[in-house]
């Protein structure tokens, strides 16, 4: 057993040790709504740059700035809201003016073939529908609130939601019939969940601001292929939006 | 006693291991705004998340000694085919990371599981209750008192029970009288172990019963849920569950030893 | 008969036929590992046979293989068992323990039944204390009492004074003495006094089958087996009769007082104490003397004597001889018993 154990350890030392050598590194940090298409793109840098090797770590926003304020290492950070942004900006933590890149509205995730009739926002009220939501305290619970808001419905959710996943997880297993998520998270649930849209007048849009955390010119690299047109591209194809020329929803 | 006892070189890990431990918990300490503390401990919603997490965890630690003592009895003191088998079935969700316990419980007691449909012909709908909350949390700790019971059974042997069959006692009395109150300590450890089990639990109760202030939002769930906006109200939390935890714990380990 | 047992437990080696007449007790003897402990857990139920039958005063307790399936549950035989150690229940007070017994059977008044057998075996003033707090001796007697206060059909007691100092084993072999008297009972030992003083039977066992059995005034002055004719401290030769009072044997021959009159080329057994052999180097003269040629294996002290052991026999003499002599490990002697002092018996 323990002549086992010390062999993985030399494994995973040989690892780094070998990932280490010869290679520029870009660490990035970003919401974990990102991860399909920010991971298409990283593809696309180390393609065109060889030798170089982007690393992700997919988190809530919130604990992405929290890992950065207890001295975490990135190069990048793409967060889901403009607050989250906000605070890393006053924690000093960035090193360029954030911009935003994409922005993301909401969608009801319902069972494939919509079987409850669902056709709209307000018929999430229906008392024979049990609907999951986001925490209002979570980015997608906060957008929520605001979409209830607009439309002048309240919701009585069944479970409000730690993050998108546990919502899309409830919606997918059928223990609820409707949940509140974002467009681009409806991607990744792959034809298992549907949407049913909500109209622009009432839906809330997130906007996706980006920086750098680091003087590194390879994450200068990086911040520009996501907003180039490559970026805004392969961002819509995982049903993000580009951000509004105008500013942006508050 | 001089030159008995442990090699001295054991010390050094011991004492590494203990700081392992202890330290994290004391920046815990370190980290928390003390002057802030009551306005984030009695908060309207912290009261209501470790009033629902006692209340469940009292109700899943008594499911899983109901459950959990005969079957390590059955483990410990019969034989059967696939008894190695059961055994090792049993401990599974000690493996199984706890978000997928949630999805096994949903898929089993789930609204489309192999069992919700049959519950809810009868009228039973456990989805986004507090009830699927008290399963998650006894499947979780469930094999902690098995584990606990069934070794300590093993290796207490069964000569006890053998002479108080001897001396006429029938089974329930030879297990009322004889073997309970014999693997009372172990019983009393198990049972806080899952009891603690229970009440730290997160994963399995956030995928299968949700989280709904007052219904299923628990401690744990609401310590991540402000860890999402303000750090410092988790850490307070978890200075909660920690004393709750450490209370239960000082609590029971005084009744079994008057015991 | 009150007992009868006739079972064969494979993966035990054991292939038993026991037979015990009501009110009697039984010294079960054997070297360690010939079954002993086995027999008493098939016979309380702790340990199921493959083939055979119990019957305890006319009641089968178990019967399986071939025959009928029976199988009476432990708590309904009306067997007791006090294993080697007490077991006592360690959470419960010495009463408690004691009282355990009537009080699962059903008894009117078990803290009574209790108490006369905490005062039968002089521990009425433990009755209070943990048995946790008790000494060896004071743990004896307690698991003595509560193995009796169920009043049981039958007793088994597996060694129950064998851990304990002399002189508290003394004292409570005496109780047992009286207790045992019109009980039928089973008891496991090693130890010449318990067999004396406590069985009117012995069943000396063998590699899990009894190798010889009878009262035990028989086998204690007439044994057959070498494990009983070492315990009771007797040589024993086995041979065949030559003519009138002479045996052969591997060692030579030996002229003994047969117990009957015995016919030449019958099967029979020479017994002799150890203290009736005399060492020689070179044969004496004079001839109503039995002389056997052997070498010597090792010397023990034994009490104010040497035993001088060589091959099978042994002999008891002064330490003073042995120095004249010069004995040692291998040297060649000479026993010599006297006729009168060797018993010769059929087998």
């Amino acid at each position: 057993m323990v002549r086992w154990l010390l062999a993985l350890c030399l494994l995973c030392l040989g690892a780094t040790g070998c990932s280490a050598t010869e290679q520029q590194t870009l660490t990035v940090f970003a919401g974990s709504s990102l991860q399909e298409p920010f991971e298409a793109l990283a593809e696309r840098l180390e393609t065109a740059n060889p030798g170089v090797e982007v690393r992700f770590h997919f988190a809530g926003s919130a604990t992405l700035v929290e890992q950065l304020r207890q001295g975490a290492r990135a190069d990048v950070l793409a967060a889901a809201d403009e607050a989250t942004m906000a605070r890393a900006a006053e924690e000093d933590l960035l090193t360029a003016t954030p911009h935003v890149f994409a922005t993301n509205s909401l969608v009801i995730a319902v069972a494939p073939g919509n079987p409850r009739g669902i056709r709209g926002f307000s018929d999430l009220t229906r008392d024979d529908l049990k609907v999951v939501v986001c925490a209002p305290i979570v980015p997608c619970g906060a957008a929520t609130a605001r979409v209830e808001q607009r439309a002048g419905v309240g919701l009585r959710p069944a479970s409000e939601e730690l993050s998108v996943t546990d919502v899309l997880t409830k919606v997918d297993t059928g223990q609820a019939d409707a949940g509140v998520v974002y467009v681009s998270d409806l991607g990744r649930a792959e034809g298992r969940v549907a949407g049913v849209p909500i109209p622009a007048a009432v839906n809330a849009t997130n906007a996706y601001p980006i920086a750098t955390t680091s003087e590194s010119p390879l994450a200068a690299s990086f911040v520009a292929l996501v907003e180039g047109s490559v970026g805004a591209e392969v961002l819509q194809r995982s049903g993000f939006g580009s951000p509004a020329p105008g500013g942006q929803d508050r | 006693m001089n030159g008995l006892g442990v090699p001295r070189w054991c010390y050094v890990p011991a004492l590494l291991g203990g700081l392992f431990v202890a330290v994290p918990l004391l920046a815990i300490l370190v980290q928390l705004d003390w002057t802030a503390l009551p306005s984030l401990l009695f908060s309207e919603s912290s009261l209501t998340a470790l009033w629902l997490s006692l209340r469940t965890t009292v109700v899943a630690t008594v499911i899983c000694v109901v459950l959990g003592v005969p079957m390590a009895l059955v483990l410990a003191r019969t034989q059967f085919p696939g008894q190695s088998l059961a055994r090792a079935l049993v401990l599974l969700p000690l493996v199984v990371p706890p978000v997928v316990a949630g999805l096994a419980l949903l898929y089993t007691f789930g609204r489309r599981g192999l069992l919700g449909g049959t519950l809810s012909v009868v009228g039973i709908d456990i989805a986004f209750t507090t009830t699927a909350v008290i399963l998650a949390q006894a499947f979780v700790a469930l094999p902690f008192l098995v584990i606990s019971l069934d070794g300590a059974l093993r290796t207490a042997g069964a000569r006890y029970e053998g002479v108080a069959a001897t001396l006429g006692a029938r089974p329930g009395t030879v297990m009322f009288r004889v073997t309970l109150p014999m693997m009372l300590p172990a019983l009393a450890s198990g049972t806080v172990l899952a009891f603690a089990r229970a009440l730290g639990e997160f994963g399995a109760t956030l995928t299968f019963a949700g989280s709904l202030a007052g219904t299923t939002r628990t401690l744990p769930l609401e310590i991540y849920l402000q860890r999402e906006v303000d750090p410092q109200a988790a850490v307070a939390l978890s200075v909660l569950l920690i004393v709750v935890a450490v209370v239960v714990i000082g609590v029971s380990r005084r009744w079994v030893r008057a015991a | 008969m009150s007992l009868e047992a006739r079972f064969s437990v494979p993966s035990r080696g054991l292939d038993l036929d026991l037979t015990l007449a009501a009110g009697h007790t039984l010294a079960l003897l054997g070297p360690n590992g010939s079954g002993k402990s086995s027999v008493l857990d098939a016979l309380a139920g702790l340990l199921t046979p493959d083939e055979g039958s119990i019957a305890l005063e006319g009641r089968t307790l178990w019967s399986g293989g071939t025959g009928e399936v029976r199988d009476v549950p432990v708590y309904d035989r009306g067997i007791s068992l006090l294993a080697q150690e007490p077991l006592l229940f360690g959470h419960m007070s010495v009463l408690g323990n004691v009282a355990f017994g009537p009080r699962s059977r059903g008894v009117a008044d078990p803290t009574a039944a209790a108490r006369h057998w905490l005062d039968a075996f002089g521990a009425g003033q433990l009755a209070a204390r943990r048995p946790g707090t008790l000494s060896g001796g004071q743990a004896a007697r307690v698991a003595l009492a509560r193995a009796l206060a169920p009043e049981p059909a039958l007793l088994l007691l597996d060694e129950p004074l064998a851990t304990l100092d002399v002189d508290v084993a003394a004292t409570i072999r005496d109780t047992l003495a009286d207790v045992l008297v019109g009980r039928t009972a089973i008891l496991v030992t090693h130890d010449l006094l318990d067999v004396l003083m406590l069985a009117d039977e012995v069943a000396v066992m063998d590699a899990g089958s009894v190798v010889e059995s009878g009262a035990t005034h028989d086998v204690v002055t007439s044994p057959r087996s070498p494990f009983a004719a070492r315990l009771f401290g007797l040589n024993l030769v086995h041979g065949s009769v030559a003519a009138g009072d002479t045996l052969v044997c591997d060692c030579g021959e030996i002229r003994g007082e047969p117990s009957r009159p015995l016919r030449p080329g019958e099967r029979a057994f020479a017994a002799f104490r150890p203290a009736s052999v005399a060492v020689h180097i070179t044969a004496p003269g004079g001839s109503p003397r039995n002389v056997l040629s052997a070498t010597v294996s090792r010397l023990e002290p034994q009490g104010a004597m040497v035993r001088v052991v060589a091959g099978d026999l042994a002999a008891d003499v002064t330490a003073e001889a042995v120095s004249q002599l010069n004995l040692r490990p291998g040297t060649d002697v000479r026993l010599v018993i006297k006729a009168a002092e060797v018993a010769l018996y059929p087998e």
